[in-house]
């Protein structure tokens, strides 16, 4: 479906590799009707296939669209329509590649040769709800036991053992260039917001009981959980994230002690020491 | 002889299982039928959706719908994507499973729309043995529905229904007859409804399909956004007095209303059988929702734009 409409679509060259057809000559392979022509009963699949899918990337993407106004999120959905075609049977795939899209194009700097800000805010902003998205409808644990902070605490009581944590299903573990979270969950309220400050920040992304929860994170937290998320052990995890000494060990467990009652893990697996 | 419905149950008056109804639909616990569920928004779920359709499915029989078989496609049949249909449908206990008589893609794109084949003896043969193995990976017949069309082609030897017909008898297939559908392409492609009505399978006819379009004057569109207008309620008639009971599926996509005018709008499928006429607030060029634009003895409906309501975008 050419975004430019019929004509272009006929004139192009991925039609063109199948058939050689002047726009005029398009009532050879689809009829008129008594009150359209060919080219205007064409167009209404062209209009239908960019409105729909656009609307599909709206719904899926709220407050980007609410971010970049309605004029400059169709035009960039318009162009990731065009450049990358959906290629499931679910349209829960489509925006999966929009985040990646819109950072491949990020234009490097403006018309004055200063290099801009927001387009990284974009950029992040898609990441974290297209994140949401799948953290939302992909696996989950409900239903399932999960490991409580008493059962953390039983694991790891015995010192001769080593200690594995099984993430949920649904964890994940974001890093962005901004607060998006914060500018997500105004928004989403209905309130306007600023464009916020560039800041490193760290999120904890989960689901439970099928709500979505976002947890930020200390760059300390973050790389204990990256190190557990990895499969490491919790002793390897904690000196990832600097523990050496005792208090600092005993604030970080009880950091995963919290996680634990919120849900981030399913269970913990105990192997002998080596 | 044929078993009417290929066999399968008259499940009564139904509703398209759509998100913005689940709270009040597992609250409430409405007195409806069955719903039908576009298969392919559950496939992956793991999230409220598929929790929300176990649940539902537990309590009302349901029915799936699929929009991406893409069954007229040159592009070969996705056996992952059958196999999880099949895992879905037994899994959900789904009565029946349905899709298109379209193509939605070639060379592995999907256009997520539900595009028309030219009906000749050529796609005939492609469409039927494609069903076949559709329906050998499903274990069970597919149903398939006639999609509204905006579009002929110059390569078209076959009448719609006379495709339909020999594709549902030689792949031993079901179809769910989308009335409003019909009624949108006998304007859009110049053909009487009547005759399409009359000449379908009708032992065949597993479901029915209602739901309301938008007129643009020089066309009309299936947007499933509004109530079904008294030229379909007709036409449904029609299809109801010669298919006998068959499952009627009320589908309702934008501007979704609140749950209980959806439902209504399916019981007036019920009423308009049982009484001959719809409610009070079908729309009609007189805006007279007591005395019926058509009845029984008329031969043919005429669908000349005097008696489409223009709806307001």
């Amino acid at each position: 479906m050419h975004p430019d409409g019929v004509v272009p679509g006929v004139l192009g060259p991925v039609a063109r590799q199948h058939m050689e057809l002047s726009p005029g000559e398009l009532e050879r392979v689809v009829t008129r009707s008594m009150s359209l022509t060919a080219a205007e009963r064409v167009a209404i699949y062209s209009r239908a296939y960019h409105a729909r899918l656009t609307e599909c990337l709206e719904a899926e993407f709220r407050v980007l669209r609410h971010a970049l106004g309605e004029d400059l999120f169709h035009m960039f959905a318009r162009s990731y329509l065009s450049n990358c075609p959906s290629q499931s049977y679910t349209l829960a795939d489509l925006g999966k590649g929009f985040p990646g899209y819109l950072r491949d194009t990020r234009p490097a700097e403006s018309p004055d040769g200063k290099e801009e800000a927001w387009p990284d805010f974009i950029i992040d902003l898609a990441r974290f709800e297209r994140a949401f998205s799948e953290v939302y409808d992909g696996p989950g644990v409900e239903g399932s036991p999960m490991l409580s902070a008493e059962g953390l605490r039983t694991a790891l009581a015995n010192r001769d053992r080593q200690v594995r944590l099984m993430p949920a299903a649904s964890l994940r573990l974001l890093t962005f260039r901004y607060p998006v979270h914060d500018y997500f969950h105004t928004a989403r309220h209905g309130r306007d917001s600023e464009l916020p400050a560039l800041a490193e920040t760290f999120l904890a992304m989960n689901r439970r009981d099928y709500v979505v929860t976002t947890i930020e994170l200390s760059a300390t937290q973050h790389a204990l959980l990256s190190g557990l998320l990895e499969g490491q052990t919790v002793d390897q995890s904690l000196r990832r994230a600097g523990a050496s000494l005792p208090d600092q060990r005993q604030q970080l467990v009880a950091c995963m002690e919290k996680w634990s009652e919120q849900g981030f893990f399913a269970m913990a697996m105990v192997e002998k020491a080596n | 002889m044929r078993l009417p419905r290929l066999g399968h149950s008259h499940l009564g008056f139904g509703i398209g299982l759509r998100t913005v109804h689940f709270s009040h639909i597992l609250k409430q616990r409405p007195n409806v039928d069955w719903f039908e569920f576009i298969s392919e928004n559950f496939l992956h779920s793991g999230g409220r959706a598929r929790y929300v359709l176990d649940q539902i499915a537990e309590r009302y029989p349901v029915v799936m719908h699929g929009v991406s078989m893409s069954i007229g496609s040159s592009d070969p049949l996705n056996f992952d994507y059958l196999r999880k249909l099949k895992r879905l449908a037994k899994d959900v206990r789904a009565r029946w499973v349905s899709d298109h008589l379209c193509w939605t893609g070639v060379a592995g794109i999907n256009t997520h729309d539900l595009l028309p084949i030219p009906l000749n003896e050529e796609t005939l043969k492609h469409v039927v043995g494609r069903i076949r193995i559709v329906q050998d990976v499903l274990e069970r017949p597919l149903v398939l529905e006639n999609p509204s069309t905006y579009v002929g082609f110059a390569g078209d030897t076959m009448r719609e229904w006379q495709f339909l017909s020999e594709m549902a008898e030689q792949a031993d297939c079901g179809l769910l007859l989308d009335v409003n559908n019909v009624y949108v392409s006998s304007v859009n492609n110049d053909f009487d409804p009547v005759e399409y009505i009359r000449s379908v399978p009708h032992e065949r006819v597993v479901q029915f399909h209602l739901a309301g379009h938008t007129n643009c004057q020089t066309h009309l569109i299936d947007t499933h956004d509004g109530h079904v207008i008294e030229a379909v309620w007709a036409l449904y008639r029609l299809a109801r007095e010669l298919t006998g009971e068959v499952s009627t599926l009320l589908e309702w996509d934008a501007k979704i209303p609140e749950f209980p005018v959806v439902h209504a709008e399916v019981l007036k499928a019920r009423d308009c059988f049982e009484t001959g006429r719809v409610g009070a607030d079908v729309r009609t060029p007189d805006n007279d929702g007591e005395t019926p634009v058509w009845n029984a003895a008329i031969k043919s409906i005429p669908h000349s734009l005097e008696f489409l309501v223009p709806v307001a975008k």
